[in-house]
């Protein structure tokens, strides 16, 4: 046995190292592997609190420990009721356990020829220019090289052209393991053609009881008129030593006329980051982008976003909230870029947070870089207690102190899912911020 | 019976004492009206009767039906049937009256060992309760007094009064602000709600609101204390005569 030293970024990269070369022997059952991309993150390593984008987030604690990568013929399910992440509305069914398809887990609905869904590797060759361009637009660190060098596993969503997509698509990235940590990556492509609409949910979920590091990419293209509205779910529930880490980093390309409405909703998790990166490249394209974010314990929940007005006349709204709870910690970081064509743009804006404890702490920071002349944008961010007038009045009516603090943070967060226009769907999400909040 | 008994209170607001050795006894069946200049801790009585934790009582006691009532959480006075309209009721985007009020009332009947009402007849109970202010339904489902007019939000109390049934509703300047016909229509439902098992403390500025609302006693309340009581006249004599013949005889 070797003795350990030096730093973790030169283990961390050491024992990628090993795990590249494992992989490299079962390269045929990859969807790819890219030595160049891992040299680059050799050369990288992982972003540390040095650099300024993840000044307040450490993931070091996180990459201390050796992971492996999950064996594809013996994954096991610890509890094979799935009904608590499954949606009480009909969807197609897309599951990843420990990274890797599982079709008896999943369900393609049969009526419904306006979607197709394949796996990546099969699509790779076709999208080369589309993945190219929506690698462009996220940011080039060690994570990306990570998940450019190899990926276990991951899907390819098509929305054909004119379509209005029947059902919701559910992509479910559920982890589980009982011996030994794991390390998973998976890069997702969802198109949505011209003048086609679609409503897809991405749920992060786990019932593992040792560490998972998750390192997913998702990428999402919507050509000219097209509507996709994507909800991101994120209840990596952290139980025993099951620390449960999450890099996921998303990019979306909005052509003319389209539009995408995001939600993301990180409720439980180790340490979770997303970097959401939005680029409206054609006029008049439309993005919403809603996020929830609620650590308690010693979670750490950080919201990194970007929102690049290329062209003219497009719009950007923005609104995260988050309830900050016991030791945790949230970041975020909303970042709007108007480039110097992009006149007519309206952007907007805003973060509220509220801190349940003394030692939750949230650190906020909009950054505004406006290129062009004639544009309308506006930012805010607040943070504060919960009202204690507002808290008064519920009492006063007789609610109890505990359940009058419960309606008033779900009120505060039920203002993100407020505009979903299906019930069912609407309802779904508000139990599962609940069940958070309680 | 006693329904409320305050004697001798003292109470301290960020050091500075606001109410000075007040008295004050209500019985079952009586209205009691307490005017009294800006500032001279009107707002303060109400707040501390209600619970609201900002106040130091520094002295004297607050019985409520024969029992200690500043022990209670707020929430448990008005399980137990204290009501206050706030004179600046808070707006609560995201919680609808609806809902509010139906934890409200559930909770309530919790708190008596009661199950929740049925669906239905919370549903008609809110019908036949709007109607004795004249509320229209579409405020109802809007968030909690979120961009309501001020008289809107004036209503809302009242309505929120007429759901829950006090025992003890005391209404801080419930009449500032509204119309003549919202002033009617608000008088009236406490006329309506009045009966010989509760009683009600109504603080205003206008001895208007007192032509509907008639009280049994009138009080006088001047830096801190009660000054001066009688009977409706006394309303009379203070639009007369304002104040300051009242600040005279405190000092005397
Ligand atoms: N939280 C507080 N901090 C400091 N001073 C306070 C506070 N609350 C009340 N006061 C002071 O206590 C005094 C009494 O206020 P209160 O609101 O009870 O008066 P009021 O009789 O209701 O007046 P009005 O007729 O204007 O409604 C005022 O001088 C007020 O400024
Ligand atoms: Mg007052």
């Amino acid at each position: 046995m070797s003795i350990i030293t030096g730093s973790t970024q030169q283990l961390f990269i050491e024992q990628m190292n090993l795990l590249f070369h494992e992989i490299k022997l079962n390269k045929d059952q990859l969807p790819y592997i890219s030595e160049e991309a891992f040299e680059r993150f050799c050369q990288s390593g992982f972003p540390t609190v040095r650099n300024e984008e993840w000044k307040y987030t450490n993931t070091e604690p996180f990459l201390k420990r050796s992971y492996s990568i999950p064996d594809r013929d013996n994954v096991q399910l610890n509890n094979d009721d799935l009904s608590g992440l499954l949606t009480t509305f009909q969807c197609h069914r897309v599951v990843f356990l420990n990274g890797y398809f599982q079709s008896q887990l999943s369900v393609i609905l049969e009526d419904d020829s306006s979607v197709e869904i394949t796996a990546i590797k099969d699509c790779l060759s076709l999208y080369t220019d589309m993945i190219k361009t929506a690698d462009e637009i996220l940011p080039k660190d060690g994570w990306k090289y990570l998940n450019d060098a190899f990926i276990l596993d991951g899907t390819c969503i098509r929305i054909k052209k004119n379509n209005v997509a029947k059902y919701p698509v559910h992509i479910i990235h559920l982890t589980d393991q009982n011996e030994q940590a794991l390390f998973i990556q998976n890069k997702n492509l969802i198109i949505v053609e011209q003048g086609a609409q679609a409503t897809c949910i991405e749920s992060f979920y786990s019932t593992a009881l040792k560490p998972v590091l998750s390192n997913h990419i998702l990428h999402l293209n919507i050509a000219d008129d097209g509507h996709l509205t994507w909800f991101k779910l994120q209840q990596l529930q952290d139980r025993a030593d099951g620390q449960q880490t999450l890099i996921n980093y998303t990019s979306a390309s909005l052509h003319k006329q389209s539009r995408l409405n995001i939600y993301t909703l990180a409720l439980n998790g180790s340490l979770i980051r997303n970097n959401l990166h939005i680029k409206l490249c054609g006029a008049n394209s439309e993005a919403r982008l809603n996020g929830f974010y609620a650590p308690s314990d010693k979670q750490l929940i950080d919201n990194h976003t970007l929102v690049d007005h290329a062209v003219p006349n497009c719009y950007s709204n923005e609104l995260y909230k988050g309830i900050i709870n016991d030791n945790a910690k949230a970041v975020f970081n909303g970042k709007i870029l108007v480039r110097k064509d992009a006149q007519k743009t309206n952007a907007f804006q805003s973060n509220k947070n509220i801190l349940l404890s003394d030692n939750a702490i949230v650190y906020t920071k909009p950054q505004l870089e406006i290129f062009a002349d004639d544009v309308k944008c506006s930012h805010g961010a607040t943070s504060g207690q919960l009202d204690d007038e507002s808290l008064f009045y519920l009492q006063a009516r007789g609610i109890s102190k505990r359940e009058a603090y419960k309606m008033l943070m779900l009120a505060f967060a039920e203002d993100i899912t407020a505009d979903i226009q299906s019930d069912e769907l609407r309802n779904w999400l508000n139990r599962c911020i609940e069940e958070k909040i309680q | 019976m006693n329904i409320l008994e305050i004697k001798n209170l003292h109470a301290k607001v960020e050091g500075k004492e606001i109410l000075k050795g007040l008295s004050l006894t209500v019985k079952a069946g009586e209205v009691h009206a307490i005017m009294g200049p800006n500032g001279s801790g009107k707002s303060t009585l109400a707040s501390i009767l209600a619970g609201r934790s900002d106040y130091e009582i520094t002295d004297g006691s607050v019985l409520y039906k024969g029992s200690d009532l500043l022990a209670l959480a707020p929430e448990e006075r008005a399980q137990q049937g204290v009501f206050l309209a706030f004179q600046y009721p808070v707006e609560i985007p995201g919680i609808s009256t609806t809902n509010f009020l139906k934890t409200a009332v559930n909770e309530i009947r919790k708190a008596k060992g009661l199950e929740p009402m049925e669906a239905k007849n919370f549903l008609s109970m809110m019908k036949e309760k709007m109607k004795i202010v004249e509320m229209d339904s579409k405020l109802t489902s809007r968030s909690l007094n979120e961009g309501f007019s001020g008289g809107e939000k004036k209503r809302n109390e009242i309505f929120q009064m007429a759901m829950l049934e006090p025992s003890l509703a005391i209404l801080d300047e419930t009449d500032s602000g509204l119309d003549i016909d919202a002033l009617r229509i608000v008088a009236n439902g406490v006329n309506q709600l009045k009966n010989a098992d509760n009683a009600f403390i109504v603080i205003t500025h206008y001895q208007r609101l007192l032509d509907y609302i008639v009280p049994d006693y009138v009080h006088v309340l001047s830096n801190g204390r009660i000054v001066k009581s009688g009977t409706k006249a006394l309303a009379l004599e203070l639009e007369a005569k304002g104040y300051d013949w009242i600040k005279d005889l405190e000092t005397a």
